[in-house]
């Protein structure tokens, strides 16, 4: 017999034996040691030079692992501006292996729009947006019920992974945002209708996520409820201050959006396409004027987007081309793993929890620059998609919280069970310590946000450059960008650090120069 | 699958739970010949029969009018302009659409069409595809699809407007 099958039957075995013993008396013993229990020091673990380890200011150990691990190879060549390796690079790890699952496809889709492979990219944004309708419809479960805290078996084994993954809400509005590119690099105008329908999935998920928390509060509220009856006081427990301490740090990050729903791509790209059709039917000017209008809203510190608006008030001037530009720059933050002990009445029971850490983008500006250096437009945040995803922690506590509170339930209860076992009991241990992990994935390829630059430029500039330069204004990209001169431009920049990626409309734009 | 593979490998494992049958591929799924007119949804979205029964009837309706009626036997030169696609669903087969209304337009003899390049003309009509949605509990839908004409004389002057509205309702949930 192998061992992965050894350690199955050990795994299951414990597990058979946990969660009976969970589900006959989930809290009442392990409520009573910790509220008796002196404090006592977490145990030192030894230290583990994986890479990239680091110990925390609170005390646990921060490292990469599950899915967040497994993309470094492709992150890696994203980094060295090796696309077509990443894409190939990806297709390996991941596409060939696992298909039919939603987060290998909009990978594969991002990079491969970042090796400019248009139709690849929009076949994996549609199976993507297929595997959505086909395997979560009929679900009343959103993105954090369905993925990590309420799925019972992936609470009750400790391994986050083990669930399909629907992709966290603001993740599947970027899904369609990127599809849209894709369609405008190819010169299409289906960028509109994708765009239209990111605009109402906002409004559905903002709505779902909000519904989600109140139903984690709630069920959080009702097991407290049913352990004060029986006399537990889970107050003693100390689970909030514990997530609050390892969570708080992002807060500030967190709080430069009023929530994960304000990405206001959705609604600029709506309004681009108009103002390209706005060349051919100049009523349509004002619509792409109110759909400018509805993205500042949400962004309304944007001057990018706050001069489109203004602009659309005046009509297309004759002899020039207009010239839209959206950089994505850096990547979105990737999830690592927290762990550290948990002091149980007097036992250490090892917490893992999932965290974003961020990763800043060493660019502070960039510029669009003639090819002889005049500058012709600055480029303006459209989205920050970091401070989206961080968001979007802080306004899922709630669920981490309930996550941290089954998992010390199990972890406790497993300790006893296996304790009795002895050498066996060793062997089980090792082995269902090794399975439970937090869910690690998130869609790692994205950016860190989203800039743009809009120019209305005269119809024979066939060069331009963009320049990204650091703090103290430095160059540190300096890329020219070859315009099509029989039509309207959209550039795609795609920088990670000093590599930057571009790919203009590889078909004439629909609307006509004037 | 992950879920299902390991839960699997669990029950396999213990072998507590005995013999465990696993379902085989189960039946065959009952397919059959559908009315090609049929109007039956399985969502909120156009099918082949919309396509075809909107755009006969906004042809209808165009061609039924006063204006269209007061051409007589002098056929003027039409253009049919590309179906402007402002749905929320850039899957929608607008050439179907397309050509659907040409055909109807040819069918009745009440004028001449000419390509979208030609330079001489006598009326251009534009058409355009919309919609809007609407989401309730529950994830309860209503979506409604709007197809307009409009027909302008070659000074632009608009001479005709007409259109037709598909409301399509859903109860049930739906992931998104």
């Amino acid at each position: 017999m192998s061992a992965s099958f050894m350690k199955k039957l050990a795994l299951a075995t414990a597990l058979s034996v946990s969660t009976t013993q969970l589900a006959a008396n989930p809290f009442a013993e392990l409520i009573n040691n910790v509220t008796s229990a002196n404090q006592q020091p977490a145990q030192a673990k030894p230290v583990d030079h994986a890479r990239q380890e680091k110990v925390t200011n609170e005390g646990g150990r921060q490292f990469a692992a599950g899915y967040s691990k497994a993309f470094y190879p492709v992150k890696s060549l994203l980094k060295q501006g090796q696309t077509d390796q990443a894409l190939q690079e990806h297709k390996t790890i991941f596409l060939e292996k696992d298909g039919k699952s939603f987060l290998a496809q909009v990978e594969h889709g991002l990079v491969a729009l970042d090796a400019n492979q248009t139709d690849t990219a929009i076949n994996a944004f549609a199976d993507a947006e297929h595997i959505l309708g086909q395997e979560f419809a009929g679900s009343k479960l959103g993105s954090m019920l369905q993925s990590s805290s309420s799925n019972l078996v992936s609470m009750i084994t400790g391994a986050g992974e083990i669930t399909d993954y629907p992709g966290e809400s603001f993740e599947r509005i970027l899904m369609l945002n990127y599809k849209s590119i894709a369609y405008m690099l190819q010169g299409e105008r289906k960028a509109y209708n994708v765009a239209r329908r990111s605009i109402d999935w906002q409004n559905i998920e903002k709505k779902r996520f909000r519904d989600e928390v109140e139903l984690a509060k709630k069920e959080l509220a009702k097991k407290e409820a049913e352990q004060k009856e029986q006399g537990n006081d889970l107050s003693g427990f100390g689970i909030t201050d514990t997530i609050n301490k390892y969570y708080g740090k992002s807060r500030k990050e967190a709080a430069q959006v009023p929530s994960a729903y304000v990405n206001p791509f959705g609604f600029y790209m709506t309004g681009m396409v108009q103002e390209f059709d706005s060349y051919d039917d100049r009523s349509l000017r004002d619509n792409a004027r109110i759909a400018y209008q509805k993205a500042l809203e949400l962004n309304p510190k944007s001057k990018v987007i706050k001069a489109a608006a203004a602009a659309m008030k005046k009509k297309p001037r004759r002899g020039r081309k207009l010239v839209h530009i959206i950089v994505a720059d850096g990547f979105s933050p990737e999830k690592r793993t927290v762990q550290f002990d948990y002091n149980a009445g007097g036992v250490p029971l090892p917490i893992k929890l999932p965290i974003y850490e961020a990763e800043t983008s060493p660019i502070h500006r960039f510029e669009i620059q003639t090819v002889s250096g005049k500058r012709l437009a600055r480029v303006h945040s459209i989205a920050d998609i970091n401070s989206i995803a961080l968001r979007h922690q802080y306004d899922s506590l709630p669920f981490q919280q309930l996550n941290m509170t089954v998992n010390v339930v199990r972890s406790y209860f497993e300790n006893r069970a296996l304790s009795k076992l002895g050498f066996l009991g060793k062997v089980v241990g090792d082995a269902r310590q090794e399975m439970a992990n937090p869910d690690m994935r998130s869609w790692i390829s994205l950016p860190e946000r989203f800039l743009a630059a809009r120019i209305e430029a005269p119809k024979n500039l066939s060069r331009i450059r963009i320049k990204g330069f650091d703090r103290r204004g430095r160059t540190l990209v300096n890329q020219v960008v070859k315009l099509r001169k029989d039509s309207h431009n959209f550039v795609y920049a795609r920088n990670i650090g000093k590599v930057m990626k571009v790919a203009t409309n590889q078909n004439k734009m629909w609307a006509p120069i004037k | 699958m992950k879920l299902l593979n390991f839960v699997g490998a669990s029950l396999i494992a213990t072998a507590l739970v005995g013999c465990n049958t696993m379902p085989g591929p189960g039946g065959q799924a009952g397919v059959s010949v559908l009315d090609s007119n049929t109007r039956a949804h399985l969502d909120t979205e156009l099918t082949m029969a919309d396509y075809t029964a909107f755009a006969e009837n906004v042809t209808n309706k165009m061609l039924s009018s006063r204006i269209v009626q007061s051409w007589g036997n002098k056929r003027p030169r039409l253009i049919v302009a590309r179906l402007q696609n402002n749905t929320d669903n850039e899957n929608i087969r607008m050439q179907d659409i397309h050509d659907r209304i040409t055909e109807t337009i040819l069918n009745s003899g009440v004028a001449r069409l000419v390509d979208t390049s030609a330079t001489r003309f006598d009326y251009v009509v534009k058409t355009e595809l919309s919609s809007t949605r609407q989401y309730g509990q529950d994830g309860a839908e209503l979506a409604f699809f709007k197809l307009e004409f409009k027909m302008f004389k070659i000074d632009g002057e608009m001479v005709g407007q007409w259109s037709d509205v598909l409301p399509l309702g859903r109860a049930k949930q739906k992931f998104l």
